[in-house]
Formats: C-alpha cells, structure tokens, sequence
C-alpha cells in the first residue's frame, strides 16, 4: 500500500513544472559560462577570469542537474500514480514551497 | 462622391491593388523563373568572387601598408529592398584592424597611395577619416580611427536579381571572414 | 660647431592586453548568465522559508530552501563579476582616450625632436646657443611626457590588478557564501522603488538613474533587464546593456528548454525574435566606432513577446547618447523582429553613407516597436493583420509609443542637444506622422512612399521641418494622392504641393506593373539615399515640385498604364516563344522527314 501527500490538487504537478523550467534556465546559465570566448583581454585577466568561470559554470552545471532531478521526481509520480513509502514523500514535500513543509503524510 | 464614398472606394481599390500586384509580381518573378535564377547565379558568384580577390588583393596591400594587424571580420549577406520585394542582392565584409601606427592621416594617405598604384578609383569624402576606392561594381571603404582601421568591400549599388536569388542569399548564415596572416 | 645634446625620442606606450569591448563582452555573457541564474532564484527564494514569515526552524530540512540559498551563492558571486567587469571597462575605456592623447603628444614630440636634428644638422655655430635652448624646453617636454607615460602604465597596471582581485576575492564557493552575506549587497527591489511613480517621464527616469551609484545600476540592470533595456531615459549604453542580457538569457534558456521538451507557440516566437536579435547582434560585433573602439551596435529597445507574438526591438549604430546627428528609422508594413534584413540593410547604408560626410558624429538606428501589419502565412489571422495596412490604427498607436520613445532619446542624450531625424519609410511614415503629430521632438520629419498623413498640411503636423521622397510609380505613395485636400484610407499625400512639405528627388521608378513594389522599396538608393544622408547631417536635400492636379498619375493610371506595357512585353515574349515553337516544329518536321526518308529501305 501507497503512502499519500495532502496538498491541494495541481500543486505536485505545478513543482514538477516549475523545477523542470529551473533546470531549463540554470542549463541555459551554465552553458554560457562555460562556452564564453574571451578576446581582447591580457593573458593575466584571461587566466582569472579562466579560474573563475571554472568554478561557478561547475556550481551552476551542479545546481542544474539537482533541478533535473527534482523535476524527475515529480515525472516519476505521475507515471507511477502514487508514493510508495514515507521517505519518498517527504523527500517530495521538501521540493514543494515551503507553505507546504508540514502537508501531512499518510498511510503505509 | 461623399467623403465616406470616397473612403470606400480607396480602401477597395486599396486590397484590389494588393491583390493584382502580388500576382504579378508572383507571375513576373517565375516567368521563366529556372533560367533566370541560373543566370543571377552566376552574378552573385562573380560578385563574391569579386570581392574575394578585393579582400586578397588590395585590401591585404592595404593592411600591410597601414601596419595594422587582423583582428576580426564578418561576411554580410542581404537583400537589397523589403522582405515582400527583395530586388537583388548586396555582399558586404566588414573587416575590422588594429589602429595603425602611421595614425589617421597617415593611414589614410597610405590607403589612398595603395587603392591608386592598384588601379582602383579613388574618392577622399568629406570625412578626413574616409577613403573609398571603386573597381567595377566593387568599393572597399577604408575608416581609420585612433581605435580601430575598418574595411568594407562590397557592392553599393544593388545587384538586381530575381527575388528568390536575393532571398537565398540573404537567408545564408553570418559568416566570420577567414584571413591568415602572412607569417602564417 | 658646439655640441646641441637632443634628447632620444620617447618610446611607444605599452600595448593595451585588455581593451574596453574585451570587457564589455565578457560582461555582456556574465549579465546574460546571471539574468537567468537570478529568474530561477527569485522564484526559488519566494516560496522558500526564507521568504515565510512563521515558523521556519526546520528549514535546514527544506531541499528547496538549501537549493534556494545555495543559488544565491552563485548569484552573488556572478553580481560581484559584473560589477567588476564594468567597472574594469570604464577604466579601459578612460585609459584608452588618455593613451590616444599622450600618443599624440609624443608623436607631436617626437616630430619636433626630429625638426630640432635637421636645423642642428643645418646649423653654424652661431646658432647653437638658440638650438640647445630649443633642445632643453624639448627636454623638459619629455620629462614630463615620460611621467605621464609611466603614470599611465601604473593606472593601467592598477586597473588589471584590482579586477584580477575582484574575481579572485570570488572565485570559491565559501567566497562566494561570503559575498552573499554581505550587508551592503544591494537590493535591487529597494532601488527600483525610489523610482516611484516616475517611469513614465524620461527627464525624472534620467535623473533617477543619475543618482544610483553603479553597484545600484548594476543590480538593476540584472535583476528587471526588461524593465531598465526598455525605459525611456536610462542612458543607451545601459539600456543596451540589459537588452542584451534580455536577449542572451531568452536564447540560452529557450534553446535549453528546446531540447528536452516542446516549446509553446508564444515560446518559440520568444525563442525566433531572440535569436534573429542575436543574431544581428553577432553580425555586428566586429563593428566598433573607430574613434573610440566602443561597440558600434547598441540595443535600445527588446520586447519579445510584444505585438502578437511580432516582438518590438530598436536598435542603433552609434551612440544617440553622444552623437551629433541622430536618425531614428521606422519601417513598415511586413516589418517584424524576426525579419530584420532589410531593415538593418538600409540603416546600415545610410549610417555609412552619413558617415562620410564628416559634419560630425552620427547615429543611425530603426524602431521597430509597433504593430506594422505583417503576413507569416494565410491564415484568417494573418490576413486580417495584413489587411490592417489599409486603416491607421496600429499607425496612430504606434505613433504615441514612438514619440514616448523619442522623449527618452532626447532625455538620455548628452552635451548639446543632437540633431534630431524621424524616417518613416511606407506604413511607418504614417506612424512617424502621428508621432510627429503627437509632438515627437524631433527636428527633421522624412516621410517615404507614405500612403498618408493625418493632417492635410505640414504645418498642421509639426513644427519639425516635413521632408517627402515620393516616387512617381509606387503605388503605395498614391494611396493619398486622390487629390488636394482629399484623403486616402491612411490619410493625405504628404508629396502634395498643397501640403507644403519639401518634396525631394528620388528615383521615379519602372513602368511595369511587377516592379511596382521595387519602386516602393527602393528609397535607400541612389538619389534618395544621397538627399536623406544630407537631411540626416543637417542639409537641405534636393528639391522637386510637390504634386499639382494633372501633373501625376493617380493610382488607377498607374495601375492601368504600367499592367498595359507589362502586358505589351509579356505578349512580346510569348510571341517570340510561339514563333520559336513554330520554327522548332517546322525544323523538326523537315529533319524526321529526312531522317525517314534516308531510313527509307
């Protein structure tokens, strides 16, 4: 038997949308910092503006792949039509706004 | 005639003028559409062609003549009137130098001496900074500035062809013009 | 003779490594990054337990809220880059003007040192008391030339150090934590409200913008790049500034969202104007102003979603801001952002052709902002749009829009005020009218192949000085021209005698009916290109006789007249095509005649 996430219809798939649209822009963010052609610039600045991008086009690449995910999660449930334990809904009302951090969860 | 008639009337005559001129011109267009296509073509290819030997030409004696080194360019492809009556075509490359050491005047001085041993017609505007050199259907424009020495080489005066070739060669990507250096 | 010690000529100035449009490219990529990074932490930070307002001790278990904060860290970092970024170019660029000066002063020096060394060369001994004097006030001029030069060097040497440090101070994830906790980090929501109620009055919205400090225009431009690209009096360069992040971030984030899902139709014309921007945009990057290696194209206007799915985008070649002459384009019917073609074509030509002339600075761009009838297929729909060319109402709304437009223009400039131009080419003459007509401020009104005007005269109009390029054959400019006094669909013919514009000289045309809309498009050629240039650069253009009763052919004529020789030409041509069919038939016959008798057994 299923466990159940009491939250107001539309919200779950309204997430799912939301987290896919985060993933959309933060792929979108990283792949310019990541595909920025430097020109016109000394060797030194080159070398720190290198080292910087380095670092926040792989934070944003992380960040981007979390949204992925947590958009998954959302398509997961609709394809399976329910939750199957406890940890699995409370991992799914984390990603709800926080409104609805204490949404009951029922059953098993 | 009242004034609403007369409105009336215009507005009809209006879409009816809309109407026939889009089918003539559809007609006048593809009236032995294949053949003319082919003979615009080759225009536009002798064009580029035109243009190319400008930039492998004069322009490269123009450059080392300045002393100012490639920093980038772009290939421009467009039509020559509006989207619902392209006319013909015009090419222009627009390639962009490091400032030259001989400074404006010199750098235009020295671009004119290049353009006039070439062979090309040379104009000095009314802008010092300004030299333009023709060559049949060919101009190159030289701008110096304290920043930057411009070029563009293209053709000013619309190349006439059908309206699908302007549209074919309007629709082609921008392109970033290749230029190795001599010492490459 | 006595020796006359010259002093050695002072030495080029270092190499520039970093140059201000190297800067401004990168910043333009970090912004248009950090645009969609912010969209996506806003809407991420609004509904974590940050922004609730009871009991939030358990939102360390929140995965939205540890997402939230952990976006904000990047965020903050990347607004730090920005701001560093822009502050490292306007060092650049102040660094570049000072070294095209003392580059001056030392080839002016080193000039007169050459001077000094042929009158020495020439010199008796006599002289040589005169020439060393010369000598030593050359000397003192290189003294102090070589202090400015080595001055420079360190201001330039200091700009790059302090920018290299600015990104280091950044460029770890616990630095970037810091950065995000920084009290004096600016809230871009708090900035926008002390703009109150003043958006809509550029003067107010210009000295708004005076006042910020630029970590405060930077937060903005970041955080509302639509609202900051598209106020009227925001000086250009920042609106170019956020529309060019508008536009970076619409085509990343849409071509993200392309791959893994269908976009939706408002999406994909977001996604079309975008890119045909961008792409223009690109086509220009390796434009500067040879003066002052500034950017050439500068984006003022970029409103994807506007008009039906259209979009609105204006944009110029030069600065308006700092131009001596600015001329503002309005095309027309079948104009859109997704094709820009020839549009940017006929900008480009006269911005090159004003350029020439060398009365000054120019800036020439087009406004594209308006609703201009437009067909991408026949749909009932887009036949309707397209049949709005025959009423003005999209001419007299947008007219009010581009005045607004225009007020801003003339907020944002700088030093004396530029010489004003509004160009309105077909329906976008009618708009230019009704902006004029509204009290657009300009100086010059040019309106081609207009089919109307609001007013019967010029004086009714504007106070502005009304030009009209009018070919005799296009048609579209004789949809007004019923006669004196009486209006077209879209109003009275401006070339009109007794509307009392300044008629100018422009090609007439072709008589065949099929080249009738090349007449309508051809005003960028020729003679009408050389008179708009000289209206453009503040000449009088050349003048024609406007029409009088009798003197033209109406529109019924023209059409009548022109289908009458192409008709002529095309039985012409067909009946060189039959006789052809005849000859080949007969040739042909005789030839299978022959063969068949050789054949014959």
């Amino acid at each position: 038997m299923g466990v159940t996430l009491d939250v107001p219809p539309g919200v779950l798939a309204q997430a799912g949308k939301a987290w896919d649209d985060a993933h959309d822009k933060l792929t979108g963010a990283g792949t310019r910092l990541g595909n920025i052609e430097l020109a016109n610039l000394s060797t030194t600045v080159e070398s720190a503006v290198t080292t910087f991008l380095e670092v926040w086009s792989g934070e944003t690449a992380v960040l981007s792949r979390q949204a992925s995910s947590h958009s998954a999660a959302f398509a997961d449930l609709d394809a399976d039509l329910g939750l199957t334990d406890v940890a699995e809904a409370e991992r799914l009302r984390s990603l709800l706004p926080f409104a609805f951090h204490d949404a009951p969860i029922e059953g098993e | 005639m009242s004034r609403r008639d007369r409105l009336t009337c215009a507005l009809g005559l209006t879409l009816v003028l809309v109407a026939l001129t889009v089918a003539l011109v559809a007609c006048g267009d593809t009236s032995d559409g294949g053949r003319r296509d082919m003979d615009d073509d080759a225009k536009v290819t002798a064009l580029e062609d035109d243009v190319s030997s400008a930039r492998d030409g004069v322009v490269r004696a123009v450059a080392a003549a300045l002393g100012s080194d490639f920093v980038g360019g772009k290939r421009r492809h467009r039509w020559c009137g509006e989207s619902y009556a392209p006319r013909g075509v015009r090419l222009d490359e627009h390639l962009r130098f490091a400032p030259s050491p001989l400074g404006v005047q010199g750098a235009t001085d020295a671009a004119a001496r290049v353009l006039e041993e070439q062979g090309w017609t040379v104009e000095r505007p009314g802008n010092p900074a300004v030299v333009v050199g023709t060559r049949g259907a060919v101009e190159v424009r030289v701008e110096a500035g304290p920043a930057a020495v411009q070029l563009d080489l293209g053709n000013p005066d619309c190349l006439e062809t059908s309206d699908d070739v302007a549209r074919a060669f309007a629709d082609r990507d921008i392109a970033d013009v290749a230029w190795e250096s001599p010492s490459s | 003779m006595s020796t006359v010690v010259v002093p050695v000529d002072v030495p080029a100035l270092p190499v520039m490594g970093s140059l201000p449009d190297g800067a401004v490219g990168l910043e333009n990529d970090l912004r248009a990054a950090l645009v969609n990074a912010k969209d996506v932490q806003a809407w991420a930070e609004a509904i974590s337990a940050d922004a609730f307002t009871g009991d939030a001790s358990d939102a360390s278990g929140h995965a939205l809220t540890r997402f939230s904060r952990r976006l904000d860290v990047t965020e903050a970092a990347l607004e730090r880059a920005v701001l560093a970024t822009s502050h490292f170019e306007d060092r650049l660029a102040r660094l570049f003007s000072q070294s095209l000066t003392l580059d001056g002063d030392r080839t002016s020096l080193n000039g007169d040192l050459a001077n000094l060394r042929a009158d020495v060369a020439a010199a008796s001994e006599a002289d040589t008391a005169e020439l060393q004097a010369r000598a030593d006030r050359l000397e003192a001029r290189s003294t102090r030339l070589r202090d400015d030069i080595a001055a420079w060097s360190t201001r330039y040497a200091d700009a790059e150090a302090e920018f290299v440090a600015a990104l280091a101070a950044v460029d770890t994830v616990e630095e970037g934590r810091v950065a995000a906790a920084d009290p004096g980090r600016v809230d871009p929501a708090v900035v926008v409200r002390t703009l109150g109620s003043d958006a809509d009055d550029p003067a107010a919205v210009r000295r708004w913008w005076d006042r910020l400090s630029e970590a405060e225009r930077q937060a903005v431009i970041a955080e509302l790049p639509a609202l900051v690209g598209n106020l009227a009096g925001v000086p250009v360069r920042y609106r170019d500034a956020a529309n060019r992040a508008a536009v970076g971030s619409d085509v990343d984030g849409l071509t993200a969202q392309q791959a893994d899902e269908p976009l939706t139709e408002q999406e994909r014309d977001r996604l079309a104007n975008a890119s045909a921007v961008a792409d223009v945009l690109d086509d220009y990057s390796q434009d500067v102003d040879p003066v002052t290696g500034e950017l050439l194209a500068h984006l003022t206007q970029y409103q994807p979603d506007e008009h039906s799915g259209d979009g609105g985008v204006a944009l110029f070649l030069g600065d308006p801001d700092v131009a001596d002459h600015v001329s503002v384009y309005v095309p027309g019917t079948l104009s859109e952002t997704g094709t820009l073609d020839g549009t940017i074509g006929n900008v480009d030509a006269l911005h090159d052709a004003a350029g020439r002339s060398g009365d000054g600075t120019v800036a020439v761009g087009f406004w594209l902002d308006y609703d201009a009838p437009s067909i991408d297929g026949f749909s009932p729909g887009e036949i309707a749009d397209l049949a709005r060319v025959v009423t003005p109402g999209e001419a007299a709304a947008g007219g009010r829009d581009l005045a607004d437009y225009l007020d801003g223009l003339r907020a944002s400039d700088e030093g004396a005020p530029a010489h004003l131009s509004l160009i309105g080419h077909s329906y976008g003459a009618t708009t230019s009218a009704y902006a004029a007509h509204d009290g657009a401020p300009v100086d010059d009104l040019v309106l081609l192949g207009s089919p109307g005007s609001p007013t019967s005269t010029a004086a009714g109009l504007t106070s502005a000085d009304v030009h009209v390029g009018s070919a005799d054959f296009d048609p579209i400019t004789l949809l007004g021209a019923s006669g004196p006094g009486l209006p077209g669909p879209l109003g009275y013919d401006p070339a009109q005698d007794s509307f009392g514009g300044q008629r100018f000289e422009v090609d007439p045309g072709s008589y065949r009916v099929q080249d009738l809309f090349h007449n309508h498009s051809s005003y960028f050629d020729d003679a009408s290109l050389s008179n708009i240039t000289d209206i453009v650069t503040g000449h009088d253009p050349d003048p024609v006789d406007g029409r009088h009763p009798g003197s033209y052919q109406t529109l019924d004529q023209l059409l009548v007249g022109s289908s009458a020789v192409s008709g002529g030409e095309w039985l012409w041509e067909r009946g060189e095509d039959v006789v052809d069919g005849v000859v080949g038939s007969v040739v042909g016959g005789v030839r299978g005649l022959a063969e068949g008798l050789v054949r014959f057994p």
